[in-house]
């Protein structure tokens, strides 16, 4: 093997960490865009394949949220070409506004991690329990609904407040550069 | 900014974030997030806040990737690259462990190709790409004199999404057992098996048994069948009305969840309600009749039979038809168990059926052949040159298989014989034999492709018109053009023995020994003049 062909490899193996990194936010970027789960298991695979591809033309070290996110609007946009009209959920034109501002809003991704977690903290219990409930293993608002006798309306409505809350809390507490 | 808009905003936001969103609702957050920055930030930031979430609780997905995606780990060795072709599955932590073991397995082919071949090979040959699943739930049974908003005619099969009959009427069949009966204007969103919205206009519905719990919703209500057929109305007030011909029903506010009872409006065999947005009722009396029904749906489509019948009568008595089979004869006493009858008055051209089962064409009434295995075509000798032909026909086609599809063959293919087929391309073709092999290539008349113009499944009319003075060939599609090629040089065409729907000559090189239609044919005619666009858009009318 030969110096150059190291470096390729090297290189590979830290865009398959930053492809592994970027994969939860690659993945609310896909579906804001298709506002419905269809479609994104595949596209976000798709989406893996071309980063991995191009891999060698990424420069580390440089905004790779920022390439990322190009190759996924592109390959959303693409797919969303291939439905027939009457599956259309938004139209092209405004799914390139979403498509720039969830760009823009997902930039300092890691800070809001940190900053999700301290909020977090402050939840009270019962609310953090129900946020606890719902994401720590995937679960269905129906089988939520079911499990505490609620309506599932009235569950999503509280989940719905309770990330609003969070959006708040983060927005405070995020470092002034990275708002 | 009103509150109620907030609220629903809110609302159909909370259903996204779930997955459980359709496109109609799709739409309406569009125009509730056009303009609206506030909410557009909103959209956005849920989304992202809901992946973080998942991230951060269900932490050991995020773990997982960082520890696994590093190559000097061991795990590496119990990777398969056969993983590529498991299913993704629900959970995220399968999820993650998809993603994980996928880049893995192709980063294990990619260094391998590496070590091996000492350069970069791409190895996303073997990553399997899903097949599409069916996505349909209902099937668009019959229509008689309907037009569709942008003149885009919906499929055969329908997939949940939005409908919008401007005029004409509809039969919809959901594949739970409800039948559906619109009539334009009418828009909806079909949204699934168990639901539809009704924006504005009116429907009938009968609900089998099996469908029980079938909901239609309007601005104002939201309406559970309990076996039953009813009609329903959304107007531009916003009111709804109800009618229950048969059974029970009930009403709820609109958007309430089906869990809350206490809102439960029953209504009941012949009555008929009123219901306002804020789900204030009172009894009304109902124009029955102005509903759609399966009694007005048939007598429609009887009329319209009724009206081709007369035009085709009128036209078979054109000089100019040269063919023109209607097959509505074939199978009567005494035109011979295997003849097609030509209604062109000048030397009728009968032709031979060979195989071709006999099925329903436009209308229920209307007679049709098959064109589905190998042996079915339908045999003619037509004598003559023509400096101009019109090829013309309706046609069913149900797969566009990749190869060529025959409509008029000529057995042989000498110089000046036509081959009017749908190309493998899916465009529809006048290929015209010429001494070399070389020249016809130069004579490629191709139309834009089919399924751009016409969905497969439905009866569409197809006219191509060769002009040999003007050294033209035109395609139609549904009464517009679609395709205009000029032609190096023209002579008149002559067809001698040959074939509709099949070709008789077995071949034995190529991909495509059979060229059979995959489709029905209902209507067919050859006219020895070049007409005219007007002409084509005439024809069509009288027969769709």
């Amino acid at each position: 093997m030969t110096s150059n062909d190291r470096n390729t490899t090297d290189a590979s193996t830290e865009v398959v960490a930053l492809i592994a990194q970027h994969q939860s936010r690659l993945r609310g970027f896909v579906r804001c865009l298709l506002a419905h789960d269809k479609d994104v298991d595949d596209l976000l695979q798709e989406v893996n394949v071309v980063l991995w591809q191009k891999a060698d033309q990424f420069e580390i070290g440089t905004d790779f949220w920022a390439w990322a996110s190009q190759v996924a609007r592109f390959k959303v946009m693409n797919q969303v070409r291939k439905y027939s009209r009457d599956r259309l959920v938004f139209d092209e034109s405004f799914m390139t506004e979403l498509a720039d501002l969830a760009t823009e809003r997902s930039r300092g991704f890691e800070d809001q991690q940190s900053a999700l977690r301290h909020c977090m903290k402050q939840l009270p219990g019962p609310q953090r329990a129900l946020i606890e409930m719902r994401y720590s293993s995937e679960r269905s608002i129906g089988s939520i609904a079911d499990e505490l006798g609620r309506p599932e309306g009235s569950i999503r409505q509280t989940l719905y407040r309770i990330r609003g809350l969070l959006l708040q809390c983060i927005e405070l507490n995020m470092p002034e550069t990275s708002r | 900014m009103s509150n109620d808009t907030d609220r629903e905003f809110a609302n159909l936001l909370q259903l996204a974030i779930d997955g459980q969103i359709d496109p109609g609702q799709g739409q309406r957050l569009q125009e509730l997030m056009r303009g609206n920055p506030e909410r557009m930030n909103a959209w956005v930031d849920h989304f992202r806040l809901d992946s973080l979430l998942s991230n951060e609780i269900d932490r050991s997905s995020v773990v997982d990737l960082v520890d696994l995606v590093c190559p000097q780990n061991s795990t590496l060795d119990h990777v398969s690259p056969e993983v590529h072709q498991t299913k993704y599955r629900k959970h995220t932590e399968s999820k993650a462990w998809w993603v994980v073991t996928a880049i893995l397995a192709v980063s294990v082919l990619f260094m391998a190709f590496l070590f091996v071949t000492g350069r970069s090979l791409s190895p996303f040959a073997s990553v399997a790409t899903p097949t599409q699943p069916d996505t349909t739930i209902a099937i668009l049974a019959q229509t008689s004199e309907d037009v569709w908003h942008g003149n885009v005619e919906p499929p055969l099969l329908l997939s949940p999404g939005r409908l919008q009959l401007e005029s004409g009427l509809a039969e919809i069949r959901v594949y739970n057992g409800v039948t559906l009966y619109l009539e334009g204007p009418v828009d909806l969103d079909l949204n699934s098996l168990e639901h539809a919205h009704l924006r504005h206009g009116k429907l009938r519905a009968r609900v089998a048994e099996q469908a029980e719990g079938f909901t239609v919703t309007t601005d104002a209500v939201r309406l559970v069948d309990r076996g039953t057929e009813f009609a329903i109305s959304a107007g531009d007030d916003g009111r709804s009305q109800v009618h229950v011909f048969d059974g029970l029903v009930d009403l709820y506010p609109s958007g309430k969840a089906s869990r809350d009872d206490t809102n439960r409006r029953p209504v009941s065999e012949g009555e008929s309600v009123e219901v306002d947005p804020s789900f204030e009722t009172r009894r009304t009396e109902f124009a029955l009749d102005r509903f759609p029904s399966a009694q007005a749906m048939d007598q429609s489509v009887a009329n319209r039979f009724e009206r081709w019948k007369s035009w085709s009568t009128e036209f078979a008595k054109r000089p100019d038809l040269l063919v023109y089979y209607n097959f509505e004869e074939f199978g009567e006493k005494g035109n011979g168990r295997n003849t097609v009858i030509d209604l062109a008055d000048a030397n009728p051209i009968n032709a031979t059926v060979v195989g071709c089962e006999m099925l329903t064409g436009r209308w229920p009434q209307k007679k049709a052949l098959g064109f589905y295995n190998p042996a079915d075509r339908l045999r003619v000798r037509i004598p003559g040159r023509w400096p101009n032909l019109t090829m013309a026909c309706w046609v069913r086609l149900d797969e566009l298989r990749g190869v060529n599809q025959a409509l008029l063959l000529t057995d042989s293919f000498d110089a000046w014989q036509p081959h009017w087929q749908i190309a493998k391309e899916g465009t529809l073709k006048l290929g015209i034999g010429q001494d070399t092999v070389e020249e016809s290539r130069r004579m490629r008349s191709p139309s834009t492709p089919l399924n751009e113009l016409a969905p497969l499944g439905r009866w569409m009319h197809l006219a191509t018109v060769y002009n040999a003075e003007r050294k033209t060939v035109d395609h139609y599609v549904n009464g517009n053009k679609a395709g205009s090629n000029g032609l190096p040089v023209a002579e008149p065409l002559h067809i001698g023995t040959a074939e509709i729907g099949n070709w008789l000559r077995p071949r034995q090189t190529g991909n495509e020994p059979i060229r059979n239609l995959d489709g029905r044919i209902d209507e067919f005619m050859l006219l020895r003049s070049a007409l005219n666009a007007e002409t084509i858009k005439e024809i069509y009318q009288a027969g769709r």
